[in-house]
């Protein structure tokens, strides 16, 4: 006994080590770090939103609900989401080990089962990590229900189950690689082997679930739903998790029974996996025999087989030279792209439901599966780990004489060619399948879907050198690769669908006979369309070859070019996190707030996401606090802002005059609407806000962060010009109803305004200066703008 | 614990096979305790495949081996009397030397208080109590070498496997993991050292064993190694030359 209790003690501090070591490594840069919080940041409206929701529903389940569909629903799915979860636990399970720097020493050190209660530890906690937003939305209706208990019986409830699961998973994991082990196949088919039945296991999961629901009479999605009693005892552990909720479930021997069968599961797998694990942990290493053969034959021409030969394409390019390099490498190691399996599991999963269920959908879908694979590969393949996947070879490439381009671009040809090929394939085999999708659809489809698979690969290069991965994991089992980022992975697959997803809808919207687009609409849209992929192609395969270049450096030397795509990209990044906390903050205030508190809020929430995109850009490159110019202005500047502000005023007068004596409509901004009642005293309220507020965080993002950074490659009188642009730019949400003719002579005056105010802030190398400027500015105009209107 | 026999370390036809290939092919080992044995041999010989039997990280095809008078088979047992600092020192990269140190200590189930004491006591000797603080990922390759044998050595175990120790490691440093290995072997420990560097192996080692293409083939002193030397006067290094050399004694 008190060697199991010495074994549990020693196995909570092997996992939370590894807890521990883990949580530091996914944040060790800082450009890592400024990843994870913009992520969070674009996830908080949704989840703002769920927790509002859930509170709501808890207040109408206060004093308790009948609901017994809820508890069947739970007893029923409880075994199946069990078994989901051991294959997922297998899968992660058996991989952690491996990359556990520590190996051999815990191997020389702790007991097999203090190693076990060490690994199942770390998986719980990261596991309940993942859960954290969800149990957050259960505490919100919990709250909102005044069911306190609620969440604690989940938590409680779910710790046996979750211990279950990571021991059956990694049972089923050393089993599986055990029972593979014993074919006795070479290394490579192993892997592969191993590989194809993780993701087979995964497939019969969810293809038993459809069955399951196929079975059902009813039809439709309420027919997949269980409402009779569970298949199986194990089911009615359900009921655990709904003590001191509103559904009051009555605990009976049954509830007793399953909870029995569970926790008396627990102790029998741990003896299993103690004894499974060592077979797996101290295996023979592999066999490493036949590597010999194909290197000999580079001896005879050598010329030849670099692709150095007079006269030919590779001949002639080195960067196709790279290349070849390049494709030979990954097709002598093809082990190194397993986790290339990961992208599977969202598509095959559906593509054998739908076996099951609608054979005749499948080859539509098999088409749409190539062309979202294409986008996801022309990434996924060469581009997410430019850096890393180079090895050891790095140093020797960043030292070459070749270019840094050679290397980007001959990653990006790869992917891009990969691509092209399936979208384009996808693309055929959709229209192919499908008769109702013309010429005039499938052209333009083709198009705009290889056009998502080149940016999709540019992307890759770029988030891949923003996050690059340099130390090998395993995947699924013993497979050492130098995977990329998991973060990148999914900020690629994320952005590179949603390219793909206003690809083809572009492409309906050109070619398909009932669209709504007049003839300017699509070709702005194609225009529009265009601009993003070369915007964001572009900026990536050359932040990507800066890095490259520049390899070891915190700070790397980006080009010109990519310095003004940085300028636009901050601007669209601040728009859309002032658009994203401002959402969040919607349902945080409550929607039944006056608009005299609600507006204000969300001028400040919005103008506080700017900052933090300010802010966080300093930080992610390195560029510190002490880029912001906060000195006090001296009187002589205090004189500067008198006249900055008069002269201000005279640009606008003299645009007013303009407007007036060429009769073109007059502009407002879209947060002023005169025929609202509460606008005037909306008006005196933002007066202070414009001051302290607008001012200071548009010249922060813009003078501060924007011009002073374009300065740092540009003249001065360029970088002004650019970043009044950007500036005036990003006025265009705020002016847009306005129309076309209304709002390109808003946009001009507030860019020459701009340029004013950049000149100035370079004269003096003041942010005060020029925030007072800019929030004096606008607070006379709204003042005057009130003064009108009463 | 007390342990039975007196031998340290004992190996009988000990055999790794990976496929076709042997890797350690019928060694047989007597090591006295309190001694320190050098395990030399050419790369690729199979002197880390015999440490990992050793050290049960992996399992022989063949043979049997008892290390401080515990079978090789019965691992968990066995854990508590070695310890080993491997070619690549286990360490996390993101904890400081100290954190590192202490939880290698916390599932050693060394006493904490004593634990700390023997820590700062240890890092102290091998120069890095300066640096304790500081995490492992900064550290030279010689640092965290130091920090591997320390932790190797912090539970005070009866066989001490140490694969390079001294490798990386500037004169000074070197000069001090050899009086401590030294230390550490009179308080009790038997030590099992595999270096390339051959002087460490002369001054340090009580018998020498040359494993060459996975065969012990020849195990004395250094002195009478160095007496089998054509001229019976060379270095260590020259009969390690003239042992692994193609065709040499078998």
């Amino acid at each position: 006994m008190s060697s199991l209790w010495n074994d549990l003690r020693v196995g909570l501090r092997i996992g939370r080590a590894s807890v521990r070591d883990r949580f530091r490594r996914q944040t060790d840069s800082r450009r890592e770090k400024a990843a994870f919080v913009l992520l969070g940041l674009f996830i908080l409206p949704g989840f703002v939103l769920f927790v509002r929701q859930a509170y709501s529903l808890g207040v109408l389940s206060r004093g308790g609900i009948e609901a017994p569909a809820v508890l069947a629903v739970a007893r029923n799915a409880l075994l199946p989401m069990m078994g989901v979860l051991t294959v997922v636990a297998g899968l992660e399970a058996v991989q952690q080990l491996g990359d556990d720097s520590v190996r051999s020493l815990l191997l020389t050190s702790a007991s097999t089962r203090a190693i076990v209660v060490g690994k199942i530890v770390s998986l719980l906690v990261t596991w309940f990590v993942l859960l954290g937003l969800g149990f957050s939305v259960l505490v919100a209706y919990a709250a909102g229900a005044r069911t306190p208990l609620f969440p604690v019986a989940v938590l409680v409830a779910l710790v046996p189950v979750f211990v279950l699961v990571l021991l059956a998973g990694l049972a089923l994991g050393y089993l599986l690689w055990l029972g593979v082990d014993l074919l006795g196949l070479s290394e490579g088919s192993r892997q592969l082997v191993t590989a194809v039945l993780y993701l087979g296991v995964v497939i019969a999961m969810f293809a038993g679930g459809s069955l399951v629901g196929g079975a059902s009479a009813r039809g439709g999605i309420t027919g997949l739903i269980p409402t009779g009693e569970p298949l199986t005892p194990i089911g009615w552990y359900a009921d655990l998790f709904f003590v001191g909720s509103p559904m009051t479930p009555t605990l009976g021997a049954r509830t007793l029974l399953a909870a029995a069968l569970i926790l008396g599961a627990v102790p029998l797998a741990l003896g299993l996996v103690v004894r499974l694990a060592p077979l797996y942990w101290y295996a023979s290493p592999a066999d490493e025999g036949s590597e010999q053969e194909t290197a000999t034959a580079f001896e005879k021409a050598p010329s030849e087989l670099i692709g150095r030969t007079p006269g030919t394409l590779t001949g002639r390019y080195p960067t196709l030279r790279v290349l070849l390099a390049i494709v030979r490498n990954a097709r002598r190691q093809p082990n190194q792209y397993v986790y290339l399996f990961y992208y599977l599991f969202p598509i095959l999963p559906i593509l054998v439901q739908q076996l099951i269920s609608t054979p005749e959908a499948v080859p539509l879908s098999v088409g749409a599966s190539f062309v979202l694979l294409g986008v996801w590969l022309a990434g996924g393949v060469f581009c997410l780990n430019p850096l890393g996947t180079e090895g050891s070879m790095l140093s020797q490439l960043v030292l070459a004489e070749r270019r840094a381009e050679s290397f980007v671009h001959a990653r990006l040809l790869a992917g891009s060619l990969l691509g092209v090929t399936l979208t384009t394939a996808g693309v055929v085999l959709f229209a192919a399948a499908n008769g109702s999708i013309g010429v005039r659809v499938a052209v333009p489809a083709v198009i705009f879907a290889a056009g998502a698979a080149v940016t999709s690969a540019a992307l890759a290069l770029g988030l891949g050198s923003v996050l690059p991965k340099f130390e090998a994991v395993e995947v699924f089992q013993s497979i050492e690769t130098v995977a990329p980022s998991i973060i990148a992975a999914i900020v690629h697959a994320v952005l590179s669908a949603l390219l793909l997803v206003a690809g083809i809808a572009t492409a309906l919207g050109v070619g398909s006979p009932e669209t709504p687009l007049s003839a300017l609409q699509q070709v702005g849209a194609v225009g529009g369309y265009v601009v993003t992929l070369g915007f964001l192609g572009d900026a990536s395969r050359r932040y990507a070859v800066a890095r490259f270049r520049d390899h070891g450096y915190d700070v790397v030397r980006t080009d010109r070019p990519f310095a003004v795509y940085a300028a636009v990209g901050l601007m669209v990044l601040s728009f859309l996190i002032g658009q994203a906390v401002s959402i969040a903050a919607v349902p945080v205030l409550g929607l039944d707030q006056a608009p005299l508190v609600v507006y204000p809020t969300l001028f400040v929430v919005q103008y506080a996401g700017f900052a933090l995109v300010a802010v966080g850009f300093l930080y992610a490159t390195h560029r510190g606090l002490a880029y912001v110019d906060l000195s006090l202005p001296s009187p002589r500047q205090v004189g500067i802002i008198v006249g900055g502000v008069v002269a201000s005023f005279v640009i606008w007068a003299v645009a007013s005059l303009i407007v007036a004596n060429l009769g073109l409509p007059a502009t407002d901004h879209a947060l002023f609407d005169p025929s609202d009642d509460a606008t005037p005293t909306l008006l005196l309220v933002l007066v202070p806000l414009v001051l302290f507020v607008n001012g200071p965080v548009e010249e922060l993002l813009y003078r501060n962060v924007i011009q002073k950074y374009l300065t740092e490659r540009f003249s001065v009188p360029v970088a002004i010009v650019i970043a009044s642009a950007v500036f005036a730019l990003a006025h265009v949400p705020a002016y847009y109803s306005a129309g076309l003719t209304a709002l390109s002579f808003t946009l001009t005056l507030l860019f020459v305004i701009s340029c004013l105010w950049g000149w100035i802030y370079d004269y003096t190398g003041s942010l005060l200066v020029v925030s007072a400027i800019h929030g004096l500015y606008n607070a006379v105009l709204i003042a005057g703008l009130y003064v009108q209107l009463t | 614990m007390e342990t039975s026999g007196s031998a340290a370390i004992t190996a009988t036809g000990l055999t790794k096979r990976f496929g076709e290939t042997v890797a350690v092919d019928g060694v047989d080992l007597d090591i006295p305790r309190e001694t320190v044995y050098g395990f030399l041999g050419p790369n690729g010989a199979g002197k880390t495949t015999t440490i990992e039997m050793l050290t049960t990280l992996t399992p022989p095809t063949s043979g049997t081996a008892r290390v401080a008078g515990v079978s090789i088979e019965n691992r968990d047992q066995l854990k508590q009397h070695i310890g080993y600092l491997p070619h690549d020192p286990p360490v996390y990269e993101s904890f400081t030397a100290r954190e590192q140190l202490a939880y290698a200590a916390d599932i050693r189930q060394v006493d904490p208080d004593r634990a700390d004491e023997r820590i700062d006591a240890m890092l102290e000797r091998v120069d890095l109590l300066g640096d304790a603080n500081d995490r492992i990922g900064t550290y030279s390759q010689g640092m965290r070498r130091k920090v591997g044998l320390v932790q190797a050595l912090l539970h005070d175990p009866d066989v001490v496997f140490l694969d390079e120790p001294t490798s990386g490691l500037d004169p000074r440093s070197s000069r001090t993991v050899i009086e401590l290995i030294n230390e550490q072997v009179e308080t009790g420990t038997t030590a099992f050292l595999s270096s390339h560097i051959l002087p460490v192996v002369e001054e340090l080692a009580d018998t020498v064993g040359v494993l060459y293409r996975g065969r012990l083939v020849a195990e004395d002193s250094p002195e009478r190694l160095v007496e089998r030397t054509e001229e019976g006067t060379g270095t260590l290094e020259e009969a390690f030359l003239d042992i692994t050399t193609e065709g040499g004694p078998a």
